[in-house]
């Protein structure tokens, strides 16, 4: 199950506002949800969420699995819990800021 | 009866008309609402840029330095003047605003490269039609690149090739989207630099204002580090996990920059820690920030609520862009949106990078300037600094009809014959201290 993901491809949930677009991810097929309900590459109509997946999502935040063999930003903000394969993911800290600019 | 203009030699050619110093400082100053008369001196704006020490920031890496017709320099040392008159010791303000511009570089030796800015971290690059500036400042900008083209890239020759073929507009418009400091190489429509909204003032203020700094880097420090010179009380507030990245960068300019400041830092990601910056920012009488809104939604911080809690207050947030306030930038790829390239363009025939990171030095300056005059007159004011306008507020830009090969020429000559000294380097004024050295005192004496 699941799809290969490119890197800067757009993903939208299927239960709430959340997008996130995908900054790197490895060759192999990822199942990837928000709320419990498949991530879809086109916004269309809102299902059901599960109750138990909405930790929300925030904008701005780039988003890591526990290997940080992937890592998605969040374009626009939703109430739903991001899981790939089942798993959670998490806010990887902020940037670092440049020395000088 | 004052000139309108002036002209720094006398000769049969008609000089670049330019603006002297104190009717910029007086402008500057009318537009914050405030009405006064300046008097000062300041050098051609030609001559202001050479000493500056920044003459040698523009060009081809192997080719001539090459001077910047615009007559920013004279700009910021008419900020400085109107600043001075807001003093009551104007004497431990900088000599002049210019010499705020080329401070950074001098202490860095930097140097010109072309295409790449003196930092070496920003570059312009040709898309299809027309160009646009890719600033890779953090680390982990490199990490965006994939996503930003849609096919594998970790090299600037690799963002060079693949820019090539694709469309700048669509470029800038999706790197801005995931956060990298991206611009289009055009002179950006005339906008005012600050947008203000108002809350309640107070009749009279405290002779000397609680300025907090949130800010990090070069403008907002430099706003801060003005407001400390003219008396002020500032208090450098840090996240632990994140300090201000300019410690690690030169000593000597951080030093002249945050000498004197208290330094405050606090835990963000714990309750406690935020607590704690709330609560100095509702005793501050200015707030100075460079965030994006949504990072101080993130941490609970309402800059309305607070300003409306206390009567007097001025919060300035510096942003990269006023109209997009989602938009991150970094000096130089401002400088860029500004049309500052593009000035270079037509006076030389290839777009070149104008100083360093000038887009922070101007608008550090603009936005002390904003800041004090706003909490002199009473405060109650929440001023967004907009760091694109304010460079091209000091581009001052007067329609189309500017020659700018004949300028540039001209002013060329004048710097080439020039053989003043550059301005004096400042001495810091005071000693920095470590993050969050003074936590604890300045938590104390709110409490």
């Amino acid at each position: 199950m699941g799809d290969i993901i490119k890197a800067g491809t757009k993903l939208s949930s299927a239960v709430c506002q959340t997008q996130i677009m995908a900054l790197r991810a490895p060759i192999e097929r990822l199942e990837i949800t928000c709320g419990g309900a498949p991530m879809v590459t086109e916004d269309g109509e809102k299902g059901e969420m599960d109750s138990d997946l909405a930790g929300g999502t925030l904008v701005g935040k780039r988003y890591v699995d526990e290997r940080e063999a992937m890592e998605f930003l969040c374009t626009r903000a939703g109430e739903g819990t991001v899981q790939v394969n089942g798993v959670s993911l998490d806010i990887k800290q902020a940037k670092q800021l440049p020395s000088s600019d | 009866m004052k000139p309108a203009s002036c002209s720094a030699v006398s000769s049969a050619t008609i000089l670049h008309k330019f603006k002297p110093a104190a009717r910029i400082g007086k402008e500057l100053l009318a537009e914050l609402g405030y009405r006064a008369s300046l008097s000062g001196q300041s050098d051609h704006p030609a001559l202001a840029w050479r000493r500056t020490g920044l003459s040698g920031l523009s060009g081809e890496r192997d080719g001539p330095a090459l001077m910047v017709p615009l007559p920013l320099a004279t700009f910021v040392d008419g900020a400085i003047l109107a600043l001075k008159s807001l003093s009551g010791a104007p004497e431990n303000l900088p000599i002049n605003g210019s010499l705020l511009l080329g401070e950074r570089a001098r202490l860095m030796n930097l140097s010109r490269y072309g295409r790449a800015s003196p930092s070496g971290h920003c570059r312009l690059i040709d898309a299809k039609q027309s160009r646009f500036a890719l600033n890779l400042a953090r680390d982990d900008d490199w990490a965006l690149l994939e996503a930003w083209l849609e096919e594998p890239a970790t090299t600037w020759e690799d963002v060079i090739r693949i820019a090539l073929s694709q469309d700048a507009e669509t470029l800038v418009q999706r790197g801005g989207e995931i956060g990298l400091a991206i611009s289009l190489d055009q002179v950006a429509e005339s906008k005012p630099w600050f947008t203000e909204t108002s809350y309640s003032s107070v009749r009279s203020v405290r002779a000397q204002p609680l300025v907090v700094d949130l800010s990090s880097l070069w403008a907002g420090p430099l706003a801060s580090h003005l407001l400390h010179l003219m008396g002020a009380h500032v208090v450098k507030v840090e996240s632990i996990s994140r300090p201000d990245g300019a410690r690690s960068g030169n000593a000597e300019i951080y030093h002249l920059l945050n000498g004197g400041k208290q330094c405050a830092a606090f835990d963000f990601y714990s309750a406690d820690g935020r607590s704690d910056l709330r609560k100095l920012l509702a005793a501050a009488d200015i707030v100075i920030e460079g965030s994006r809104p949504r990072a101080l939604v993130q941490l609970g911080i309402d800059a309305e609520k607070l300003l409306a809690q206390k009567p007097g207050k001025v919060w300035l947030r510096l942003g990269a862009y006023g109209d997009d306030e989602s938009r991150v930038g970094f000096g130089e790829d401002i400088g860029v949106a500004a049309g500052l390239s593009t000035i270079m363009q037509k006076a030389w025939g290839a777009p070149f990078f104008v100083g360093d990171a000038i887009a922070d030095p101007v608008s550090g300056i603009l936005a002390a300037l904003a800041a004090r005059t706003k909490w002199q007159a009473g405060g109650g004011s929440l001023i967004h600094l907009s760091m694109r306008d304010a460079v091209g507020r000091a581009m001052q830009l007067n329609g189309t009809k500017d020659d700018w090969p004949a300028i540039a020429s001209e002013w060329q000559a004048l710097g080439e014959t020039d053989d003043a000294d550059l301005y004096p380097m400042r001495k810091p004024s005071a000693p920095i201290e470590e993050i969050g050295a003074s936590t604890r005192q300045i938590m104390a004496r709110l409490c």
